[in-house]
């Protein structure tokens, strides 16, 4: 009796500690998510935020990594470089593996070197500019960039509508995207082609103005570079003044909003892109019970962010490595396809056109 | 692991405390729960009903002021496309951030304040407007106008509506003011995200919670009156309720801690009584350990004063019935120890036999008095510790390795002969037994051994070797002997025959002169053979030994060397012996020429003589010793000793240390002794000398008389009987019989002689028989004769006596032997006395 007393103490005892040593080993991972969630700018850093935290959160639900639970550590840069810059200091002073973020081409051109100084990968799910492209950096990135968002609308407008008249509606102030958009884009048109250019500041609220003056240029297409609700005031208002201009606009606006605050005028609004709506897997449907809404390209690649990381957790990736093993792997499958990267962590994806028909978007070229 | 018996106590109550601690708290936590679920639950119902009425009067303000709006805007002069009337409204009603009115078909037809932008857009597909049907007010809504949330209030208006984007006052400051009295409250709307929150940046990012804590949806679909969540590592209690008339769901609660406030403080009072009682129960414990432990440490007292050996102590008492029943077996048990402890210890001190108890490596680890007087120590007490190891009591150390190996190879040894080594150098054989005692596991405890101690045995085992090899060496000289005697008998008699037959011849008679001597010594030689054999047939009669002794003295005396002094010491009473007179002079002679040897450069040979008796316990121990009465002979010198060695050796025939020697002298004088019935031993000291003890047996004194005139009587008979065997010895013995004028029947053998001895009987007046013949030998030709005539006078021829009681008796019936060879004279002599 006594001696099965000793052996249930030492048998406890035993358990103690090694569910202590199971729980050192168990102590979460932590990711940082570093977007603009307020400010200017926060459509787009909340729908990656919320497609990580959906990912996160399933990820957890199914036991972790290798066991360990995520643990994700939100910052909000409020569309400032200061701000940005202090907040991936805290992450990287938290421990992060990674951090998921920025939103903006802008945010991420200026953050780079902080991030090539504290060596922590950063996974940016939406920055397109090219100039964040062919770089041995710490950052890898999740969109085409715009070079081939550019070529493709290029491509599209001169074999497919033979348009050369373009007017374009850029936001000043998201430069690095914006005019790096138009660079591209004007290169890969003939140099007949007639662009008339547009700079539009939120502040001034001169969309009627700006409209009437775009059509008063009698453009054939009008391209707008920027956010979704400027843009959806922008196409109702060009709309209205000549029904028959066709809209292009940037994956900047390319939201399921934009369909709901152009109203009549969503229609026929040509866009480009590399997901498609209408695509209803678990993922996505699990994203419509959660936040009432169906999953942006934004969020979209915020959840492929976190299965990027996974993968390589999985494959035993440490902070100090991660980045190499990811472009070791090259390859992941993300929620729409898989995802390929070059030596640089550039995604190499070839973008296509859409077009909303009947209230949603449509691969329609390409 | 052993715990003592308060330890134990205590451990016992604390864990029954302990567990009664933990119920106590399960109870009392489920009773805390149910009241403070009952008491929050009232608290915030009424929170929430507060804020909704609030709300819900708000809300009922400004529908109802729009619906003025709408009244004022009934008649037709009144243009709400006029943004003066409007701007007035909207001053005076600050909350309202925007107007928008939009016609059938979703479009914006007016917008205050006015915004150029928004004219003529179409809401058709703005969410905004989705909620129409369900709720009246809803939001917040990011309006396409500012991008700012706005709560949304919609009411027809004409053939269109109107919008009002409002900014509801008071509720972040009502969530704050919340969150100052420690509530955490936070609204959601249907879908999960932040609405109001004490936490104003979680609204600001717009962050759906659903997504943030598992407890959110519970509290939207309604499930649950409480819900437990954590939030940022801090557990709380909400208590959800949706807002009438709103699509949004209000949650307060409190951290769980201080909701359970009365619980934990009451549990932390009860902590303190828990310590209380634990401070108790090691009181208690105490007590009862003492009540309990001191007639259990009693006990244990006996029990250790058992194990030390004391078996007499007093018995423990103590008021438990159970203890006392425990004590008095101890004490049954302690008196059945001690009687086999007591049994044991008187075998162990009084075997004669050592006893020793040894471990391997041989420490000796107990042993009795015995073992020690053995090993020449006094007593146990004597035994130095330094000395308590068996390796140094083996005279040689392999018979100790030999002596392990077979115990371990069998687990005991029985009757092993090993030579020890005593304290002071000395050695003795010992008999050991040894067994290996092992426990129940079967490792080895130590080794039983028991010596005795043989060395007396093997003395008298030695000495009777020595007598036997003595008795081997009679019976083969005897036979030489009887031979060789048989040779010089044909040799002597024939030399007398050649004496007789070539009388006046010088040169023959030289040379048979010369055979004579040369015979003589042969016969002197085997005499003394025969001597150291015991078979040498002697005429004894009493004498005085201190007579004889004084005569053998007054003999010796001038033989002896100068520088040797011999000095006789006799005893004051007469001690009458029975002695072949010639055999003594003989042991006299071979002690003194023995001692003058030892003597070279002079020194004391002294002889004493006493009686001496032996009981039968004298015998017992020295079984070569007849018990009675003795006359002891010491004859002692000065001399160089005998040397340890060769001391066993002495007696023996042919052993000698003298380069001329022969070896005969002390063995004839201890085959003289053994053929008188007497023993002798012997003592020496290296350089002191030595003195040897013969004991002859005392004997009646007689009147000795010779007669003397035999000497000079004539031999008158003339018809002799002669058998002899060996063909040789009976011719001239017939004709030196014949030569001198006997008549002689001669005889080959016995029973020849003894058919013809009827028809002879009365012309023979002698008989002459060989003693040793085959088929009948002449003691039992004698036998036979006898029966024929009883008054038949024989005499008989011997080399040697084979049976010395035959020929005692033979002596006693007044029969003769004559020893080979024999002479004429002696024969005649003989004769003489026999007749």
């Amino acid at each position: 009796m006594k001696k099965y007393l000793y052996i249930s103490f030492l048998l406890l005892i035993a358990i103690l500690i090694f569910s202590c040593l199971l729980n050192r080993n168990k102590e979460p991972i932590k990711i940082g998510l570093m977007v603009t969630l307020t400010g200017v700018y926060p459509d787009l850093g909340r729908e990656i935020r919320d497609g990580v935290m959906l990912a996160v959160n399933m990820i957890n639900e199914e036991g972790g990594i290798n066991g360990r639970k995520i643990k994700l550590i939100i910052k909000d840069n409020r569309y400032d470089i200061n701000v940005a810059k202090s907040n991936f200091e805290e992450l990287y002073k938290e421990g992060v593996i990674a951090v998921i973020g920025p939103a903006t081409s802008t945010t991420a051109k200026n953050l780079l070197p902080t991030i090539n100084e504290l060596k922590l990968l950063t996974i940016a799910p939406t920055p397109t500019s090219t100039k964040l492209a062919g770089l041995d950096d710490y950052m890898i990135r999740l969109r085409p960039t715009n070079r081939e968002e550019a070529q493709i609308f290029a491509s599209y407008i001169l074999e497919e509508l033979k348009l050369n008249r373009v007017a374009i509606v850029y936001d000043i102030i998201n430069p690095e995207y914006t005019h790096d958009f138009i660079e591209n884009f004007r290169a890969n048109l003939p140099e007949n082609f007639q662009i008339s250019t547009y700079p539009f500041d939120e502040k001034k609220r001169n969309i009627r103005e700006l409209s009437q003056k775009i059509v008063n240029n009698s453009p054939q297409a009008a391209l707008i570079l920027v956010d979704v609700y400027n843009a959806s005031l922008f196409i109702q208002n060009l709309k209205k003044l000549n029904k028959n201009l066709i809209i292009l606009t940037s994956i900047w606006a390319k939201s399921p909003k934009l369909i709901e605050h152009c109203g009549r005028w969503a229609e026929g609004i040509i866009v480009v892109d590399i997901t498609e709506n209408g695509f209803e897997g678990k993922v996505e449907r699990k994203f419509f019970e959660t936040y009432g809404r169906p999953m942006s390209f934004a969020s979209i690649n915020g959840y492929d962010s976190v299965l990027i990381l996974k993968r390589a957790i999985e494959q035993g990736a440490k902070r100090e490595n991660l980045k190499d093993m990811i472009l070791r792997i090259g390859k992941f499958e993300g929620l729409q396809g898989e995802i390929i990267f070059d030596k640089f962590g550039d995604r190499k994806v070839k973008p296509f056109v859409l077009k909303i028909e009947n209230g949603k978007y449509k691969r329609v070229w390409q | 692991m052993r715990i003592k018996f308060k330890n134990y106590i205590f451990g016992f109550l604390t864990l029954i405390i302990i567990a009664l601690f933990i119920i106590f708290n399960i109870l009392l936590f489920l009773a805390s729960r149910d009241a403070m679920i009952k008491e929050k639950t009232e608290e915030y119902e009424t929170i929430i009903k507060t804020f909704s009425n609030y709300l819900n009067r708000y809300i009922d303000e400004k529908s109802k002021e729009i619906d003025l709006l709408i009244n004022y805007f009934q008649f037709p002069q009144r243009d709400y496309r006029k943004l003066n009337d409007l701007e007035k409204f909207l001053k005076l009603h600050q909350d309202i951030k925007y107007l928008l009115f939009i016609n059938e078909s979703g479009i914006v037809i007016n917008v205050v304040p006015h915004r150029e932008e928004i004219i003529g857009i179409d809401l058709a597909n703005d969410p905004i407007l989705y909620q129409e049907n369900k709720i009246k007010f809803h939001g917040p809504h990011v309006s396409i106008i500012d991008k700012f949330p706005y709560y949304v209030l919609i009411k027809p208006f004409r053939d269109g509506k109107i919008l009002a984007f409002i900014k509801v006052p008071g509720i972040n400051s009502l969530i704050e003011t919340l969150g100052a009295q420690g509530y955490y409250a936070f609204i959601v709307d249907e879908k999960g995200l932040a609405i109001a929150h004490v936490r104003q940046e979680i609204v600001n990012q717009g962050m759906n919670l659903i997504s943030y804590y598992h407890f959110i949806k519970a509290g939207i679909t309604g499930v649950g009156s409480f819900l437990e969540g954590e939030i940022d590592g801090i557990k709380y209690i909400f208590l959800a309720r949706k807002i009438p008339e709103t699509n949004l769901i209000f949650f307060i609660g409190n951290r769980y801690e201080q909701t359970m406030s009365n619980f934990y403080s009451f549990r932390k009072k009860f902590f303190y009584v828990f310590l209380a009682a634990l401070m108790v129960i090691f009181l208690t414990s105490l007590l009862v350990s003492r009540k309990f432990s001191e007639p259990i440490q009693k006990i244990m007292q006996m029990i250790d004063r058992l194990r030390k050996g004391e078996y007499k102590f007093p018995k423990a008492r103590s008021e438990i019935k159970e203890i006392d029943e425990i004590s008095d077996s101890i004490s049954k048990l302690a008196d059945t120890l001690a009687d086999r402890e007591t049994k044991l210890t008187k075998i162990f001190e009084a075997s004669k036999d050592a006893i020793v108890i040894t471990d391997l490596n041989g420490n000796i680890l107990d042993f009795n008095d015995a073992a020690a007087k053995m090993f020449g120590f006094k007593d146990k007490s004597d035994v130095p510790d330094e000395v308590r190891s068996d390796l140094f009591y083996y005279h040689d150390i392999s018979d100790r390795e030999f002596i392990l190996d077979k115990l371990e190879e069998k687990g005991s040894i029985e009757n092993f002969e090993v030579l020890f080594k005593k304290r002071d150098g000395t050695t003795f054989y010992g008999l050991l037994s040894s067994t290996i005692v092992k426990d129940e596991k079967g490792d080895i405890l130590f080794i039983v051994s028991t010596i005795k101690d043989i060395s007396e045995k093997r003395k008298l085992q030695e000495q009777l070797f020595q007598a036997q090899k003595m008795e081997s060496i009679g019976r083969l000289s005897g036979s030489i002997a009887h031979d060789f005697n048989n040779i010089l008998s044909v040799i002597y008699s024939s030399n007398q025959l050649i004496q007789m037959h070539s009388k006046n011849n010088p040169q023959i008679e030289r040379y048979t002169t010369n055979i004579a001597t040369g015979v003589e010594k042969a016969r002197d030689f085997i005499r003394k053979l025969l001597s150291v054999s015991k078979r040498q047939p002697f005429e004894t009669k009493v004498y005085d030994l201190n007579e004889i002794l004084r005569e053998e003295i007054k003999i010796l005396r001038p033989t002896i060397r100068e520088d040797i002094k011999i000095d006789l010491r006799t005893s004051e009473t007469p001690l009458h012996v029975n002695i072949d007179r010639i055999q003594f002079t003989q042991i006299i002679l071979n002690l003194t020429v023995n001692s003058m040897d030892a003597m070279p450069n002079g020194g004391e040979i002294v002889i004493t003589t006493e009686k001496k008796s032996f009981d039968y316990e004298y015998t017992g121990k020295h079984p070569y010793v007849k018990a009675g009465n003795y006359a002891c002979m010491r004859f002692s010198d000065t001399g160089m000793g005998i040397p340890e060695d060769i001391r066993d050796k002495i007696f023996e025939p042919f052993f000698t240390t003298k380069p001329e020697g022969t070896g005969l002298g002390l063995a004839t004088v201890y085959g003289v002794v053994q053929q008188h019935n007497g023993f002798i031993n012997v003592y020496s000291e290296v350089g002191r000398g030595t003195t040897f003890r013969i004991y002859f047996p005392l004997a009646e004194a007689l009147e000795q008389k010779v007669d003397k005139d035999k000497e000079e009587t004539e031999i008158k008979l003339r018809r002799i009987l002669l058998v002899e065997d060996n063909d040789e010895v009976r011719s001239v013995i017939e004709e030196i019989l014949k030569t001198n004028g006997f008549e002689v029947y001669s005889f080959s053998n016995g029973l020849e002689a003894l058919q013809r001895y009827e028809e002879l009987k009365d012309s023979v007046d002698l008989c002459l028989f060989d003693i040793i013949m085959p088929s009948m030998g002449g003691f039992e030709l004698y036998r036979r004769i006898k029966t024929i005539n009883p008054n038949v006078k024989v005499l008989f021829m011997t080399g040697y006596a084979d049976n010395l009681f035959q020929v005692q008796t033979i002596l006693k019936e007044g029969q003769q032997i004559i020893h080979k060879p024999f002479g004429v004279e002696e024969l005649k002599r003989k004769i003489r006395e026999m007749f």
